[in-house]
């Protein structure tokens, strides 16, 4: 049982048939045939390069946009593009966008955030309530009365987080969403996102970070010029050298940990002489060879047990 | 100026007051408009600028700053009122006593009136008065609109600023051509990106169940009963002083 399939979606951003034919680099569909299945509760990362379709297809899940050809499917019934069906599926699904500023429209984060379940018919003091728990599951409890044009990126990105996380969806769909965050920040929401999928959330996220689809994610999916070309548990799927490898995810520097940086030299730029770092063990540090994981020792979990009063 | 004022405005000691601010700053503008300029012109500006900078901690020099130049486009027609141009023998310019009277007092009235509006976007968040016209009875389409504009107002400064920032760092201001040529491009692709916010923006409202309206939680509010006393108060008492100075000056 699935909660959403994606089936053979096909999509082309309005303009990009001329874009295409006088650059031939580009590709005419942003989604050739893309396939997804989302089963209840996982946790599924969306990996994939720059332009394979990443953002295109989680538009996909709540109907924001609709394929030109192909179905998407919320719990075996395909979506109803009607102004009641999409209101109530966007009940189901929230979706977080990569740039927060296609999402953030009020006067205050706080009122921002109200948007969402106001439009769900919550009277105001359930509101309120939601929007300080969602405003604290992002760390953005002080900054609520500020708008948004006097806020970071990152924090932005929280914000626009926090105004998915209150409407309580059944399943939350994030377009990178630790892209920006500093390293507390995505803790914080990680551990929020852990407390909200124990309670049965299903989480589908596209990511760039190698290390937390490994970690983080149930399973996987890779996407390449518009087709999910891989999909299964994460460590399978990243495991699958010809899969990451055509994916343009296996990253030549930095991945086995041995290799010292070195680079053609730019014109003007001098680099230090100063040898490699290495750690006792002879490894090079910071040591990114998690990514490749062979050996059981180097693959610390991402998450560890955090003191009790974190 | 723009983000300066905007972020004054939701900062300010009196930021969670905004409906005895707004009540304050209409008792002034009344009292501008009613009173006679002359003396009421003065004293309300004066008043208004110690309230915002002593009373809600506005900084003096953005207070100052942002009177500066809507006070210039003041002098400037004031001047104008000054002189008459005849027709009778010729064209003929000369100095008329009765227009410097009318500009002196149009004038100080408009000066006034600026400093008390800047009062009021200085120390009222654009949420909290979009709030109390959603009180007053306004049609939520409007309001809905003043708020989609005000944001799209600095997503779109942001962008205007990081455009010029990246033009800048390439060298495309560093000769006078180069800067004619990089504002022109500039302002072209500024309009571009306009039309593809606007699309983002819609798409990310439909995404999280916009129909046709927008629904937000009012700001909270931390207005007291001496706030709002203190309100109406005060710009009753400066009018009363005002009628007071304006006999006693003759005017
Ligand atoms: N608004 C748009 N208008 C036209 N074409 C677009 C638009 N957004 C994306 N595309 C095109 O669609 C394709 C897929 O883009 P998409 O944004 O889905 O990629 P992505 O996988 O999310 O990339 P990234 O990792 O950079 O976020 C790209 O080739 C891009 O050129
Ligand atoms: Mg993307």
């Amino acid at each position: 049982m699935t909660l959403l399939d994606a089936i053979g979606l096909r999509y082309a951003w309005p303009g990009t048939e001329a874009a295409a034919a006088r650059a031939p680099g580009q590709r005419r569909e942003a989604l050739a045939g893309a396939s997804l299945a989302v089963r209840p509760g996982v946790r599924l990362a969306l990996l994939g390069g720059n332009g394979s379709g990443k953002s295109t297809l989680l538009l996909h899940l709540n109907g924001t946009l609709r394929p030109a050809s192909g179905e998407v499917r919320w719990q075996g019934q395909p979506i109803d593009y009607s102004r009641r069906g999409l209101a109530a599926l966007r009940q189901a699904v929230a979706l977080v966008f990569q740039d927060p500023d296609d999402q953030l429209f009020a006067g205050t984060l706080a009122q921002d955030v109200s948007f969402g379940p106001l439009n769900l018919g919550l009277d105001p003091a359930e509101v309120a309530r939601r929007v300080a728990a969602a405003l604290a599951a992002v760390g953005l409890e002080a900054l609520g009365a500020l708008p948004p044009h006097m806020l970071s990126h990152g924090q932005r990105k929280r914000a626009a987080i926090a105004g998915a996380l209150a409407m309580r969806p059944a399943m939350l769909v994030l377009d990178e969403p630790t892209a920006g965050l500093d390293p507390a920040g995505i803790d914080i929401l990680l551990d929020h996102l852990d407390a909200l999928h124990a309670q049965g959330m299903t989480v589908v996220f596209s990511t760039h970070d190698l290390l937390l689809a490994r970690h983080w994610a149930d399973e996987v999916a890779v996407l390449h010029q518009g087709r999910v070309i891989a999909h299964g548990g994460a460590a399978a799927v990243l495991d699958d050298a010809p899969v990451i490898a055509a994916a343009g995810l296996r990253p030549r520097r930095f991945a086995d940990g041995r290799r010292p940086v070195s680079s053609p030299s730019w014109p003007g730029v001098s680099r230090p002489s100063t040898p490699h770092r290495r750690s006792a063990d002879g490894r090079d540090t910071p040591g990114h060879d998690e990514l490749a994981a062979p050996d059981g020792a180097a693959a610390a979990p991402l998450r560890r047990e955090r003191p009790p009063h974190g | 100026m723009l983000r300066a004022i905007e972020s004054c405005a939701n900062t300010n000691r009196w930021h969670r007051h905004a409906g005895p601010v707004t009540l304050f700053c209409a008792g002034l503008m009344a009292c501008v408009l009613l009173a006679p300029p002359l003396a009421a012109g003065p004293l309300i500006g004066i008043a208004a600028g110690l309230a915002a900078v002593a009373g809600a901690g506005v900084p003096g020099r953005l207070f100052l700053g942002a009177m500066l130049v809507p006070l210039g486009f003041l002098l400037t027609s004031a001047l104008a009122l000054c002189v008459t141009l005849g027709f009778d023998h010729g064209v003929t310019i000369g100095l008329s006593a009765a227009g410097a009277a009318t500009a002196l007092r149009a004038g100080l009235r408009a000066a006034g009136a600026l400093a008390v509006t800047l009062c009021f976007a200085c120390t009222v968040p654009a949420a909290a008065w979009i709030a109390l016209l959603r009180r007053a009875g306004t049609p939520e389409a409007l309001l809905d609109l003043l708020m989609l504009v005000h944001r799209t107002l600095f997503v779109l400064d942001e962008t205007r600023a990081s455009m010029v920032r990246a033009l800048d760092n390439r060298l495309g201001f560093a000769t006078k051509r180069l800067m004619l040529r990089s504002a022109a491009q500039a302002m072209a692709l500024l309009f571009l990106r306009s039309l593809d916010r606007a699309a983002r923006l819609e798409r990310g409202l439909a995404a999280r169940g916009y129909v046709d309206r927008l629904p937000v939680l009012p700001p909270d509010s931390a207005a007291s009963p001496l706030g709002w006393t203190l309100a109406a108060g005060v710009p009753m008492l400066l009018g009363g002083v005002a009628f007071g100075l304006a006999r006693a000056i003759g005017a």
